[in-house]
This record gives structure tokens, C-alpha cells and sequence, in this order.
């Protein structure tokens, strides 16, 4: 009895030595961790990360809370019900303007250079809608007010010669989007997708694409990241290590495989979209490190559209698990 | 003759009108049937019933829908459980002790406007994402109808009965089992009724705003995924837990309370 358990245990030590983390320790007994996310194509690294077992192999265990929309991540966050969370990058700058005590421990995603990107502004063929100016007065659904979607479709309004406060911003969740559309409840939407290429399957001949305000606004800009509260690095710096490095883990595999049959059946395991779905839509760039001056910009942007009054310090916002370069 | 054709008729008017809620309920699946099929109306969040039956079919064999109903059932359960036994309790506490009564009513009659819904995000904050503040909310919820009505029903006992019951020199105990409980049920579980219904509104929404399981998860889930058959699978599998739900419950109301008969 007693035997076999040291034999269980050298066993473990060698398995652990073998996946090169040896000397880290303590990983005998997996750590749990809690992580808030959305089932997203977005959140790939991380989900990922987990079904292949490179959590494990840090001596994570993960146990995911997937909020459809993500409303309430931030505040479990601050509570202290996850470990970790998910945010848009203007979502989660707000929450620490509002003074919760966020910061960001690994990258998230990016916008590409130039469109097709993640979302898409899009009006109906009809509507003479094909700029901001166009929208001076019209309604234009977001999936929610003050976040990334919002900020990038207010700053595509200002470049494109309109002016972004005369028009009506109105909340309705991406999957009923375009069917407001089509219903002429709205004149324009924020699609994302999957959203956006069904939308276009369906009522092509009624909707189009006027531009892609993500990209076209901030070409590579930033959308999301990952983050911890202050208290929780300074107590679990280990742990937070090893979470940044599994994650990184999971995005190597992501930039690798990204597209393939292996990749679909992944994303579709936990998003629940039909692995052919998944094919020929745009996918956001998956990063591996935060680049400072893209949050410095979405800060500027924010305090822009007065959404931010405290002056944040980039630097103080990132840690350092969110600018090393991991390799496997 | 014509006598036998009257009743023929008679008798198939009489079974259509038996069946008139069943067959409206077919009628309007046909027409939904027919609307998405035709292209009237066209939509990614409307698809043909034949296709959500389908779906439902799948999920119930691959075992995915049992998996999704447990958690909710669970909740449910147990937060309607903890909500009625409370109100139950504090309700006639408050019909047999006015000074409590005078004390707390004032907190319950803030407290009871309230949607419970819009107490889910404070209560994130102290219970977090888990069966915790889902089991409190539907407590919540479930305890305010019992509460008020069991107040009600136990202070409007029949003083005649009591003073009869007093006159004969009653144990108080027997009174209590004999007079006032008796007097009090109906009130108590037609408040139970109208918590059943809100209970399990309150249990999909609040699985709906967080969390990771039940059947309020899965509908935002499956919206998500662009699965719109597998979600409306889901809002059935609903209707009926509720029809079956409170079908149940009128039935053991019957045996509780059979010497009660309502107007109907």
C-alpha cells in the first residue's frame, strides 16, 4: 500500500520532469483555478489550452464559468468568484477607471490589419446607408453600450464624416441583430460573427457589409485580454505564471492549427457551433504578448468619447506574464 | 333518421370541443410549420417545428437535454422548497403574533415589489455565479405569494369556530390542527401555486445571466452557436415541465384539501 503510493508518486514526479516543467514544484497535487470567460471563438487559446492539457502540465486545474454575453464577469472578478476573467480591452478599462483594481496577465486578441474582421457594420441594401454622415439620426444596434463594439462603431461614425453623438445607439444581443435589421427596427448593426455570415446567407439580397469598423478604425487594435485582480497576483504570483504560460501554451497551438479540421472540431466542442460554420469566417489575431501602446491608444480613444476620466498608467496595468515571450 | 345524424353531429362537436385546446395548440404549430417553410418569414431564430421536433428528439436520445434539465430541476427544487417552508412559517408567525407582524411588515411590503431578476446582480456580488445565488433567488421568490397568503388565510379564521372551540374548552393544540390549520391551507397552497409558475421563471433567468449549466444556460448557449432548433427544443422541453409541474400540483391540492371546493 504504502509502496504503491511512492510508486505513484515517483511516478508523478518523472511524468511532471518529463513535461519539462520540473523544478516548479508543488505539482504533484493540481492547483484549481477558476477562470470566467465566454464561449467564443475568441476565447480559443484558453479553451483549447485546456482540453489539450497544457494547464495540467503547468499543475492547473481549470474550471471554467462560460457567461453567455459576459455581463456579469467583471463583477465576479472583483468579488473574488473567479481567479481569473475575460474582458473586452474598453470593458475592462472602464472597470478599472471605476476604480476595481484589475490587471491585465495575458493577452487576449486583436483585430486584423484590414477587413473582413470579426465584425462588421451592416445596413440594409436599400437604406443609402454607406457612411457615419449616412447615420445622423439613425438607429444603430451595438450589443452593448461603452464596450469595444461600441467605442470602434462611434470612432467609425467620427472618421467617416458623421458625428457619433447624433446617433441613437440601441443594445440588442448579436444573435437577433439582423433579423432587427431585416425588420427594419434598426438602420444599422454591429455584427459579429458567426452572426454576420449567416446574416449574409440568409438575407443577401436585403443586407450588406458598409464597412469594418474594427479594423478600419484600428488596424490590429486591441479587443481583449485576460485579468486578475492586484490582490490575487500579489498573493498566487506562481499560479499566475503557470496561467500565462498554459495560456500561451494554448495560443501556440491556436496559431498553429488555426483553420484546420482539428481546429473546428475544438471550437465547436465548447462554442456549440456547427464545425461548418466555422469555415471561411473571419477569426480575430490571436496575440502573444500585449502591446502597451495599443491599450494607450483604446485608453486615448476612451478619453475621447469621455467614457474614461482617470488618467491611467499603462505600464502599472500589465504584468508581467503579458509581455514574455513564451516558447514550447 | 335525421335523429341518429343530430347526434352523430352532437357527439363530434362535443369531442371537438374536448380536444378544441389540443387542436389549437396544432393549428398554430402548422402555422408556424407553414411560415417558416413559405418564406414568409425568414430568420435564423425561426425555424420550422419539424425541425425543432427533430432536434428535441436528438437531444433527448444523445442524453444532452437530461444532462441540461438536472441542474435546473435541482435548483428548483430546493429553492422552491426552502421558499415556501419560509413563507409558510413566517407568514402565520406574523397572523399569530401581531407584534412581530407590526415589526417586519414594513420590510416585507418594501421587499415584495421587488422583480427578483433585478436582485441578481448585487446578490453576484455576495453569493456568487453558483447554486448558492440561484437557490437564494428562487427562494426568494417562491416565499413572498406564501407568505402574504398564509398571513392572510391565518388571521381570517372564522371567529365562530374559534369561540365554539374556546366555549368547549379546546386544547389550544387541537384548535391549532383542527381549526386554524385547516382554515389556512387553501390560502397557503394557492400561494404555493403562484410561486410554482414564478419560481421556475426566475430558476431559466437566472441561469441565463450566469453560470454554466441548466436549461437558462443552454438556451443562451444554443442562441450563440446559431442553433435556434435546439434552443426552441428547449423552451418546449419548458412549457411541458411547467404544464407537468403544475399539473402535479393540482392534483395533491385535490387530496389536501378536498373538503375545499372552489367555485368551479
Amino acid at each position: 500500500m504504502v509502496r504503491s503510493r511512492r510508486k505513484f508518486l515517483l511516478g508523478c514526479t518523472a511524468a511532471i520532469a518529463a513535461s519539462a516543467v520540473a523544478g516548479r514544484g508543488r505539482a504533484q497535487t493540481l492547483t484549481k483555478i477558476r477562470v470566467g470567460t465566454i464561449p467564443i471563438v475568441d476565447a480559443a487559446p484558453l479553451m483549447i489550452g485546456i482540453s489539450k492539457g497544457f494547464f495540467r502540465q503547468e499543475g492547473l486545474e481549470v474550471d471554467t464559468t462560460p457567461a453567455p454575453g459576459g455581463a456579469a464577469l467583471l463583477p465576479s472578478l472583483a468579488a473574488g468568484q473567479f481567479n481569473f476573467a475575460f474582458a473586452n480591452t474598453t470593458s475592462a478599462l472602464l472597470a478599472i477607471g471605476e476604480g476595481l483594481e484589475f490587471k491585465f496577465v495575458t493577452a487576449g486578441c486583436s483585430t486584423a490589419a484590414q477587413g473582413p474582421d470579426l465584425a462588421g457594420l451592416m445596413a440594409r441594401i436599400d437604406g443609402g446607408i454607406n457612411s457615419g454622415k449616412d447615420l445622423a439620426g439613425k438607429r444603430l444596434a451595438v450589443n452593448n453600450r461603452n464596450n469595444i463594439m461600441w467605442i470602434r462603431a462611434a470612432a467609425w461614425i467620427d472618421r467617416t464624416g458623421g458625428e457619433s453623438e447624433r446617433v441613437s445607439f440601441v443594445e440588442i444581443p448579436f444573435p437577433q441583430m439582423v433579423d432587427a435589421l431585416v425588420s427594419n427596427q434598426v438602420d444599422a448593426a454591429m455584427v459579429n460573427e458567426p452572426f454576420l455570415t449567416v446574416g449574409l446567407q440568409n438575407h443577401g439580397d436585403r443586407v450588406k457589409v458598409v464597412s469594418w469598423p474594427m479594423s478600419g478604425t484600428a488596424p490590429n487594435g486591441v479587443v481583449s485580454e485576460y485579468l486578475a485582480t492586484k490582490d490575487y497576483i500579489a498573493k498566487n504570483p506562481q499560479i499566475v505564471e503557470s496561467f500565462a504560460r498554459a495560456f500561451a501554451h494554448g495560443t501556440d497551438w491556436v496559431l498553429k492549427n488555426k483553420g484546420t479540421a482539428e481546429w473546428e472540431q475544438a471550437v465547436s466542442a465548447y462554442t456549440k457551433i456547427a464545425p461548418e460554420r466555422l469555415r471561411g469566417i473571419a477569426l480575430p489575431v490571436y496575440d502573444r504578448v500585449i502591446e502597451p501602446q495599443k491599450i494607450q491608444d483604446m485608453i486615448d480613444l476612451m478619453h475621447k468619447y469621455k467614457i474614461l476620466k482617470a488618467k491611467l498608467n499603462v505600464a502599472e496595468l500589465i504584468h508581467p506574464t503579458a509581455l514574455k515571450q513564451y516558447t514550447f | 333518421m335525421t335523429k341518429t345524424s343530430t347526434s352523430v353531429l352532437e357527439r363530434a362537436r362535443a369531442a371537438l370541443s374536448r380536444r378544441s385546446g389540443i387542436l389549437l395548440i396544432a393549428a398554430l404549430l402548422l402555422l408556424w410549420e407553414a411560415s417558416a417553410r413559405s418564406g414568409l418569414i425568414v430568420s435564423e431564430n425561426w425555424p420550422p417545428v419539424s425541425i425543432i421536433l427533430l432536434a428535441l428528439i436528438r437531444e433527448i436520445l444523445s442524453g444532452e437535454l437530461i444532462e441540461v434539465i438536472g441542474p435546473t430541476l435541482y435548483r428548483f427544487v430546493l429553492g422552491y422548497v426552502i421558499g415556501i417552508s419560509a413563507g409558510a412559517i413566517v407568514g402565520f408567525t406574523f397572523a399569530r403574533v401581531p407584534l412581530v407582524r407590526r415589526m417586519f411588515e414594513p420590510v416585507i411590503e418594501l421587499l415584495r415589489p421587488i422583480p427578483a431578476p433585478a436582485l441578481i446582480p448585487p446578490l453576484v456580488l455576495f453569493l456568487g455565479v453558483d447554486d448558492l445565488m440561484k437557490v437564494t433567488i428562487i427562494a426568494v421568490t417562491a416565499f413572498f405569494p406564501v407568505a402574504i397568503n398564509t398571513m392572510q388565510g391565518a388571521s381570517g379564521v372564522e371567529p365562530t369556530y374559534l369561540a365554539v372551540a374556546r366555549t368547549f374548552r379546546t386544547r389550544a393544540t387541537r384548535i391549532l390542527m383542527r381549526i386554524v390549520v385547516p382554515s389556512t391551507l387553501p390560502y397557503v397552497l394557492a400561494g404555493m401555486r403562484i410561486s410554482l409558475a414564478l419560481a421556475l421563471v426566475v430558476t431559466v433567468v437566472s441561469e441565463m445571466i450566469a453560470g454554466s449549466s441548466g436549461v437558462g444556460y443552454y438556451l443562451v448557449l444554443m442562441q450563440y452557436a446559431v442553433r435556434s432548433a435546439e434552443m426552441y427544443a428547449a423552451i418546449f422541453v419548458l412549457a411541458a415541465l411547467g404544464a407537468l409541474l403544475n399539473a402535479g400540483f393540482v392534483a395533491v391540492e385535490r387530496r389536501l384539501i378536498f373538503w375545499y371546493a372552489p367555485q368551479a
